[in-house]
């Protein structure tokens, strides 16, 4: 995110986006619109998905600014991301009904570290094979700094399978990747 | 036997076993896959951001407008002028007085509760129709109306899911502020027409 689009939400900004104000409203989607994107990018497998999870976050936030705690950046940055990350795992939890959302995986290495392998996927093509649960989670854990816990409370699933679907995910990354991180 | 990738993020996470420790600390092997992890994760973290491909802001803006104005007619009757003036002082000093709350009684939410009624009553007996309103005075009328509503639809949905009372009385705050500003409006409104 920008620093100067930081600097210009402050704590009146957020103030006047909680009485409804427009004009406040979109300083916070131009403010968050990268984040929340990126976000929902890695995590969902197209873009059209992710620019949905855009439309319905900043909606959400439209619609429910006004019942935030507090004025400050950091807080509303903290809520933005919570309903993004929300919204994404809803548009996952769609899909998985939609298909058979194991089959996208092939390669049996579960719990094993996987082997050097011929075939070198650059890391997006891989984090994009990887299925959407095991994607979110390693998204979600290591690079949004979630907790299993966390992670495993907006996924509605225990704690154990997070971490197992992290080194699952770990697993078939290091077999894809081999030693090579492009 | 060497570190499973479950090894591997336990002794990251700090989670790890003892022997899985003492066998990371004796395998050069079982040490590279531990740096392959942690190069794997900040090259995760160091991915580039990515742009949305279209400006979706002006549809976000035209969905949060159509939801307003359906509910635009359900918020507020309007009651006389006198009634009105009156309400202007009702509201200021009710403001004032709530604006630095020291204790989230449920006296105070009350408090701000009946003195919203109050203010709907006083404004209630008002017939729009039967008065003229210049084009700046509807533009702000509409808009405060809009941002009314929205404390509506925050104040429905945190008592929906039994939201703390902070949060219940910062919002019926804020919609007090928005009444006392709407009222003001028609007071201003109303000098400016002799009315």
């Amino acid at each position: 995110m920008a620093t100067a689009m930081l600097a210009a939400l402050d704590d009146l900004a957020i103030q006047r986006a909680k009485t409804g104000d427009l004009d406040a409203l979109e300083r916070v989607f131009r403010a968050y619109e990268g984040t929340v994107y990126t976000m929902a990018r890695r995590i969902c497998r197209t873009s059209e998905d992710a620019e949905d999870v855009l439309q319905e976050t900043f909606l959400e936030i439209c619609r429910s600014i006004g019942t935030l705690r507090g004025t400050e950046p950091g807080s509303l940055t903290a809520w933005v991301k919570r309903v993004a990350t929300s919204k994404a795992l809803m548009r996952v939890r769609r899909e998985q009904y939609r298909d058979a959302d194991e089959l996208r995986e092939e390669d049996p290495v579960a719990g094993r570290r996987g082997p050097d392998v011929a075939l070198q996927l650059d890391l997006e093509t891989a984090l994009e094979r990887l299925s959407d649960r095991a994607r979110a989670v390693v998204w979600l854990h290591d690079v949004e700094g979630y907790t299993h816990e966390d992670i495993a409370e907006m996924m509605g699933m225990t704690v154990s399978f997070s971490k197992s679907q992290l080194a699952r995910a770990h697993a078939r990354l290091r077999g894809w990747l081999g030693r090579e991180l492009v | 036997m060497h570190c499973t990738m479950d090894d591997l993020l336990a002794l990251r996470d700090g989670e790890a076993s003892a022997p899985a420790q003492r066998h990371l600390a004796e395998c050069a092997e079982c040490r590279n896959e531990y740096d392959l992890l942690h190069q794997r994760v900040a090259a995760l973290r160091a991915l580039p951001a990515v742009r949305p491909p279209r400006d979706r802001w002006e549809s976000i803006r035209a969905v949060v407008g159509q939801e307003r104005g359906r509910r635009r007619g359900r918020i507020v009757r309007w009651g006389s002028l006198a009634a009105a003036a009156v309400a202007v002082l009702a509201v200021s000093v009710t403001v004032m007085r709530m604006r630095a709350p020291t204790d989230a009684s449920a006296a105070d939410l009350q408090a701000l509760i009946q003195q919203s009624q109050q203010i709907e009553e006083a404004l209630r007996a008002y017939d729009p129709t039967s008065r003229v309103l210049n084009g700046r005075a509807a533009s702000a009328v509409a808009e405060l109306e809009d941002r009314i509503a929205l404390v509506d639809m925050g104040l429905s949905e945190a008592q929906n899911r039994g939201a703390a009372r902070d949060e219940l009385m910062d919002l019926w705050r804020q919609r007090l502020q928005l009444m006392d500003e709407l009222v003001r409006v028609h007071v201003t409104r109303a000098a400016y027409v002799g009315l």
